[in-house]
């Protein structure tokens, strides 16, 4: 094995950026038979078979004492425990909370190289060179490994997802993973207050971010998402930390995720979780002052302005225009 | 309790940035350089807790060359009672020879609690608090927006995918990625800032470490979508836009 993919699981089903950091750890490894899934806690066995079955790709189901609900210091563990003693050139798994924790724990026990948010790959003279966002989005970063094993986190939406595959029925194995008590222990999950559902629901959405300036540019973005049908305001964490905008209208990797035919970004820079968010939005419109902006490469239509001067002027022909 | 913060110093990225030919990584062009973001809000957590209880004692830490001695004076200022600064030749960019680096720091004498920010500004990987966690082998959780200690434990709660937020019961010692949030980190007080001048830092050399990462090389951003700007004066821009959308579909029908 050469690739060893982690992820998350539900109910038996692994979601799509799993599936995304599959698809990098078969494009790393050459062949199926040459990776395998590791899969860990409450419904492991499910999961694994599951894929297996669909995918072609050898499975592993990794059981043991306080591996549900999951926690970095466990996971870590267990994986470390059952894959340590002979361990494959690669791991890779999506770039979520929890993995973004237990993939730089393992590098470091493992004396290993770690890259997050991997966008994209390329072979080089000697071996693989990846490509990942720095500096809050305005450069990318070549960065590769002078050692084994390789760890990576892939940013969701950056690969095709593994595809299934009929009749090539894989390997399920079984692990048993021995943990000492764990000094973490999970006490709950809340949702915030109101949940980002009309965000989700919104044809249009009218963003603001620091480039606000403050609550009255609010006011502006309101005006603004009037214009659009269906539509509603959201906000980045710089607006919504801020407190100009309420939490609950921030779209990014901790807020919502949305895809509405119309995104507007104004005085948003950009950084990949805020964009990871809204990267499948039908047509996407940024207005910023700084024309270095990261916003603009995922925009249709850039316009660099300050949007408190150029929101007015937008609505000033909306009303030109009977 | 011993609290250590480990900030960091970074390029001020609101302003023009370049690639500085001999460390291969990003400069601001007018040399200007602040403290990281993420870093200003675990510094900000650990002086709340200070403020509860003034029996803590906080360091902040930080990693790098000479010229980032002014981040160290930054956080003094803020109100941390101590600063360390571990020296090195170059701004540190590998994540593995940076968290073993602060490791070996922290290992001499293990305080009950380190902060981190969740993600730095500038390298974005979110990779030395876990790092550190594991090398320390103790509890860790990023993405932390509240924490109260009590005893031997940390209870933190914080965000995860969605909106959604976990909490967590930490035993002590811990590490702690702290997520940026509502609270906005202190500006500097009078009293501090004075005490901070005066202060000495202590200095810890740290030898070239081997690293597991090549050079980073930095390159233009990956473009999800090929934009076109908008030319013309912003009242052009804003009927140019406006018929586009109208073409679109995209506008309010009235």
């Amino acid at each position: 094995m050469r690739a060893l993919i982690l992820a998350e699981h539900a109910e038996g089903t692994v979601s799509k950026a799993g599936l995304e950091a599959a698809g990098l750890a078969l494009a790393l490894a050459g062949t199926r038979g040459d990776c395998a899934f590791a899969l860990l806690g409450k419904g492991a066995h499910e999961a694994a078979r599951e894929l297996a079955v669909t995918y072609g790709v050898p499975a592993v189901a990794v059981l043991g004492k306080g591996l549900f609900p999951p926690t970095s210091w466990a996971w870590a563990r267990a994986v470390w425990d059952v894959f340590g003693h002979a361990p494959p050139e690669f791991f890779a798994a999506p770039q979520t909370t929890l993995m973004s924790e237990i993939l730089p724990m393992l590098a470091a026990r493992a004396g290993g190289f770690y890259a997050s948010g991997v966008e994209d790959w390329h072979a080089g003279q000697d071996g693989p060179v990846f490509l990942r966002a720095a500096y809050s989005g305005k450069y990318a970063m070549e960065t590769a490994p002078r050692v084994r094993p390789v760890f990576l986190t892939v940013l969701p939406g950056a690969f095709a997802p593994l595809a299934p595959v009929e009749g090539a029925e894989a390997r399920v194995t079984e692990a048993r993973a021995e943990l000492p008590p764990s000094p973490v222990e999970h006490a709950g999950w809340s949702r915030p207050l109101e949940s980002g559902l009309s965000l989700a629901l919104a044809d249009s959405l009218v963003a603001g971010g620091r480039g606000l300036g403050g609550p009255e540019g609010v006011d502006l973005l309101r005006q603004a998402a009037a214009l659009f049908p269906r539509s509603a305001v959201a906000g980045s964490r710089g607006a919504c930390d801020a407190g100009w905008l309420p939490a609950s209208s921030q779209v990014g990797v901790t807020g919502a995720t949305v895809s509405p035919k119309l995104y507007m970004a104004c005085g948003i820079s950009g950084a990949f979780q805020h964009v990871a968010g809204m990267r499948g939005a039908g047509f996407v419109v940024a207005v910023n002052l700084d024309p270095k902006a990261p916003v603009f490469l995922h925009a249709d239509v850039g316009i660099v302005e300050d949007l408190k001067v150029f929101l007015p002027l937008l609505l000033k022909a909306a009303g030109e225009n009977p | 309790m011993n609290i250590r913060v480990c900030v960091k110093q970074v390029p001020d990225m609101e302003g023009a940035l370049g690639i500085n030919p001999e460390t291969g990584l990003a400069a601001n062009l007018a040399g200007q350089e602040r403290m990281d973001r993420a870093s200003a809000h675990a510094l900000e957590e650990a002086l709340i807790l200070k403020d509860q209880d003034r029996g803590h004692t906080i360091t902040a830490l930080t990693l790098g060359p000479p010229s980032h001695e002014p981040v160290l004076r930054r956080a003094l200022a803020m109100g941390a009672d101590r600063a360390v600064h571990l020296l090195t030749e170059d701004a540190p960019r590998d994540h593995l020879a940076m968290a073993r680096a602060l490791a070996s720091a922290l290992q001499a004498q293990t305080p009950d609690l380190v902060l981190c920010g969740a993600m730095s500004e500038d390298l974005m990987a979110g990779a030395t608090g876990p790092m550190l966690a594991a090398l320390l082998d103790v509890p860790f959780a990023s993405g932390v927006v509240e924490l109260r200690a009590s005893g031997d434990t940390v209870e933190v709660v914080r965000e995860v995918e969605g909106g959604a937020r976990e909490t967590l019961l930490l035993q002590l010692p811990a590490v702690l990625g702290i997520q940026s949030q509502a609270r906005q980190p202190r500006y500097p007080t009078l009293t501090h800032m004075l005490r901070a001048g005066r202060q000495t830092i202590g200095t810890v050399s740290i030898p070239a470490l081997e690293t597991a990462g090549l050079p980073p090389r930095l390159k233009e951003p990956l473009q999800g979508r090929a934009v076109r700007f908008l030319t013309g004066a912003p009242e052009e821009k804003a009927r140019d836009l406006f018929a586009i959308l109208q073409g679109k579909g995209l506008v309010c029908a009235r």
